[in-house]
């Protein structure tokens, strides 16, 4: 139960026939007592006229699933079982970051009628965002006292990573056709497969020259290559407790997403298997056996509800992890941060297990600012930050020496630049037919 | 309102509007409400009902009402013995202004005024009217005021000063009817012949010490005035002790009509302008009343929140740079100059290295040498800069940082004039 402005405003109107009768003392208390009582009473009259918010039934109509950054509509469909005209207020109790355009819609809905509550919602936050419940005023036909009742009307709306980096796709895939049909000059490598013959045009290395196709043929033949297919590609991303750490706009985790999202994207396109783990102690997301444009959609289901734990990654696992995916070699890629030799510690010591049987890839976000404040050193202060910042990058060159030791690669960029970075890495293994 | 079932008397119809199931609301119902709190209610409105009783049980004990009044019932009222006058058939009144006190004597004559001013409210003109009331006046712990006005030539005299029962040792039959007093914390006064009236005639009992009395009676003209401490020997707890039941009782029953009179502020005259009250009109109290009230309804209507709060969790704000900053106070707090430029310098030098094209491996010196090379400088001053001198203030630390930011800066524009290569 509720008042209204409409009611304060009753109530203080009192004050007119309270100045105008009331000079001598026992009247003006009559005026006053009287005109409580009277707006009181008018309260509870229109109390007792309101519509019963209870009688009322709500269905939803929600899209499954949303894009970050993308608008999606919510219907709410309120029916009024009761045998008054329901006016008043409708609140759909979202969580704040489901990001509704207003939370509060005014409705007039007659008895037995059904009505249509919408509501932009724009996420601004990844995961899974929920409704539990919706609270309906019934406001009385004064407009003075007002019912309420919060009604259970639960729903959910999974909020997918954005990826904003898919802009790069088109490049990729561009790129990845100039592969196709090349020479074997240009991607000589062990890996590469035999694609088709060809008339020679000049420029083409004559070592491709067929010379049993050209005997066949009056022209003079070359071989094409294009890259290997139906390698396997395995993205682990680390959700432990460094994923967490913010670069820039976005958690480190988000930076993943994106990077394995659009490294799926153009592996996919080129013809390999993408299996994508998301692991911490536990594994948090697996998505296995997928191609094309399921996999993408299965891959962002996947990922959408994850966020970091604050727990150790524990890579001791990872090798078993890969191993229960595929036992052929493939490219392994880790989505992890590399910052220190004693964070990374236990990276290293399971790598080689894995650079033994695969290409492995470590793909780590590094920190623009970290960079940029290696170059200002105007005063004590900041000469000491350049200093920590050049102490933090020597740190991460270190690690990353360590690992390309070890047999496996590194790539390292802003979180904008990450994902592109690692899709050209990708390109040029299978260009290097190292795949 | 539309039709919204099938058509009227088609009984063997199924009915088309199917239960309406309604949304499982949250919120309790007020007869809910009820029923839970049902067990607060009945326990908060037990608890009222005791206290009530206790209270009426104890008869409002305590601090209610004021010394040596005929209604009050406490320690220090005077409750005891005007009830004990009124069972012997005395018409006890009570008084709070004179106005009262003057109607409530009927026959002046057969009249008891008892007069108990403690905080001195009447003013001299009233008081001389008091001794006007009644034949038989009985001032109980008067001031010097009272004393002045109603019974000239007696004075105060203080404490008694004693612990032992005071014997009355006088004629008057009251007071030998008495026979002893408590002395603790009683007054007494004292005669000054000086000043007493001529015809007057004085008694003087339960004396204390050198001329100091506990009660005086002095009689003039028909009329007696008797100058006596009330507390204890009037107050409820007091009158027990000793003989003062005896002289209370001897005192205030002489007559068949007993007049309490306590002064009270309606005896206090008024002086002045009128107070800001009667200049107000009267509805402004009222008005202040409703602006409480509509505050009060204004607050309702702002702050009944529209449904239950919404929970989310939120995720934790961690920058990765905090452990860059971090590292960077503690080298200031501990000044770590030589640590700090070995950063700047391990830095310095292998983007030097990686911009002349050295190989990884490349020793210092080497890079030392190419840079020289490369820039036309000095090769010691290459090697003070890069690896040569030591910070001894943090001036010489800035001073060295940016030197290395020069040397770095040559030996780029150096290797690519045009600064068309990204480094």
């Amino acid at each position: 139960m509720t008042v209204t402005g409409r009611f304060v405003v009753l109530l203080a109107l009192g004050a007119v026939p309270l100045v105008l009768l009331g000079n001598d003392d026992g009247v003006a208390v009559a005026v006053l007592l009287g005109w409580l009582v009277l707006s009181v009473a008018l309260g509870l009259v229109d109390l007792g006229l309101a519509a019963s918010p209870r009688a009322v039934a709500l269905e939803r109509n929600l899209p499954a699933r949303v894009r970050l950054g993308e608008t999606a509509t919510s219907e709410l469909y309120v029916t009024n079982h009761g045998a008054r005209v329901l006016r008043g207020r409708v609140r759909d109790g979202w969580a704040p970051s489901a990001g509704a355009s207003s939370s509060r819609i005014p409705v007039r809905i007659p008895p037995g009628e059904r009505r249509r509550v919408e509501l932009q919602l724009t996420p601004f936050r990844r995961g899974e965002r929920r409704v539990t419940s919706a609270t309906v005023r019934s406001i009385g036909p004064l407009g003075l006292w007002a019912r309420q009742a919060t009604l259970l009307a639960p729903g959910v709306l999974r909020v997918l990573p954005p990826f904003t980096s898919r802009k790069h796709l088109p490049s990729r895939i561009a790129r990845l056709r100039e592969l196709d049909g090349r020479t074997s000059v240009q991607i000589r490598g062990q890996g590469t497969e035999f694609d088709s013959l060809r008339e020679y045009v000049r420029g083409d290395d004559v070592r491709s020259i067929d010379w049993r196709a050209t005997a066949r043929r009056n022209d003079v033949m070359v071989r094409t290559w294009r890259p290997e297919r139906d390698r396997r590609v395995v993205v682990l991303i680390d959700t432990g407790r460094t994923s967490a750490a913010r670069v820039g706009d976005e958690p480190r985790i988000d930076t993943a997403f994106e990077a394995s999202l659009l490294l799926a994207a153009l592996a996919t396109r080129a013809g390999d298997r993408v299996d994508l783990l998301a692991y911490d102690r536990r594994v948090r997301a697996r998505v296995q056996g997928a191609t094309g444009a399921e996999l993408l959609s299965r891959m962002v289901d996947a990922l959408a509800p994850i966020d970091p734990e604050l727990l150790e990654m524990d890579w001791t696992a990872a090798p078993a992890l890969v191993r229960s995916v595929t036992s052929q070699r493939s490219l392994v890629v880790l989505l992890t941060s590399i910052d220190a030799a004693g964070s990374s510690r236990a990276l290293l010591s399971v790598l080689p297990q894995l650079t033994r049987r695969h290409m492995v890839v470590v793909a780590s976000v590094t920190d623009p600012d970290v960079l940029a404040s290696t170059r200002v050193r105007n005063d004590r202060e900041t000469v000491y930050r350049a200093a920590a910042a050049e102490r933090a990058l020597l740190d991460t060159a270190r690690v990353a020496a360590a690992i390309r030791h070890l047999g496996a690669d590194v790539v390292t960029a802003s979180p904008a630049d990450l994902p592109p970075a690692l899709a050209d890495r990708y390109l040029a293994l299978k260009a290097a037919g190292r795949l | 309102m539309p039709p919204i079932t099938g058509p009227s008397g088609g009984s063997s119809t199924v009915d088309a509007d199917p239960e309406p199931t309604t949304a499982r609301a949250t919120t309790p119902t007020v007869r809910g409400v009820l029923r839970r709190g049902s067990f607060w209610t009945v326990f908060a409105f037990l608890l009222l009902l005791v206290v009530v009783l206790g209270v009426l049980l104890r008869g409002a004990g305590g601090a209610i009402g004021g010394v040596l009044e005929a209604d009050n019932p406490a320690p220090r009222g005077g409750m005891a013995v005007a009830e004990v006058l009124e069972s012997r058939g005395i018409d006890v009144r009570t008084a709070g202004t004179l106005e009262e006190a003057r109607d409530a004597v009927a026959d002046a004559a057969d009249t008891t005024v008892l007069f108990y001013d403690a905080d001195g409210l009447l003013a001299d003109d009233r008081l001389d009217q008091v001794g006007d009331l009644a034949d038989d006046l009985v001032l109980v712990d008067p001031d010097f005021t009272a004393l002045a006005e109603l019974a000239p030539g007696v004075l105060l005299a203080g404490g008694a000063g004693t612990d032992t029962a005071i014997a009355a040792g006088c004629a008057l039959p009251v007071a030998s009817a008495a026979r002893t007093l408590p002395a603790e914390d009683t007054g007494t006064y004292r005669v000054d012949d000086a000043t007493l009236g001529d015809d007057a005639r004085v008694d003087t009992c339960f004396g204390v010490a050198d001329e100091a009395f506990a009660l005086v009676r002095v009689e003039s003209g028909g009329r007696s005035v008797t100058v006596v401490d009330g507390d204890p020997l009037l107050t409820n707890d007091g009158v027990i002790e000793r003989g003062s039941a005896a002289l209370a009782l001897g005192l205030l029953g002489s007559s068949n009509t007993l007049v309490w009179y306590i002064p009270t502020l309606g005896d206090v005259e008024i002086t002045g302008p009128p107070p800001l009250g009667e200049l107000t009109p009267g509805w402004v109290t009222p008005l202040i009343l409703l602006a409480l009230v509509v505050t009060l309804a204004a607050a309702i209507w702002r702050g009944r929140r529209f449904g239950p709060l919404v929970i989310e969790n939120l995720p934790v704000i961690v920058r990765a740079s905090e452990t860059v900053e971090g590292r960077a106070r503690l080298y200031g707090r501990v000044s770590a100059r030589g640590r700090a430029l070995d950063a700047l310098r391990i830095g310095t030098i292998s983007r030097i290295a990686t911009a002349l094209r050295l190989a990884r491996t490349a020793s210092v010196d080497e890079v030392v040498a190419a840079c020289a090379a490369a820039t036309g400088m000095q090769p010691a001053d290459v090697h003070a800069v890069l690896i040569g001198e030591l910070p001894r203030t943090d001036r010489d630390l800035v001073s060295l940082s940016d030197r290395l930011s020069t040397l770095e800066a040559a030996v780029k524009s150096a290797v690519d004039p045009t600064g068309s290569r990204p480094t």
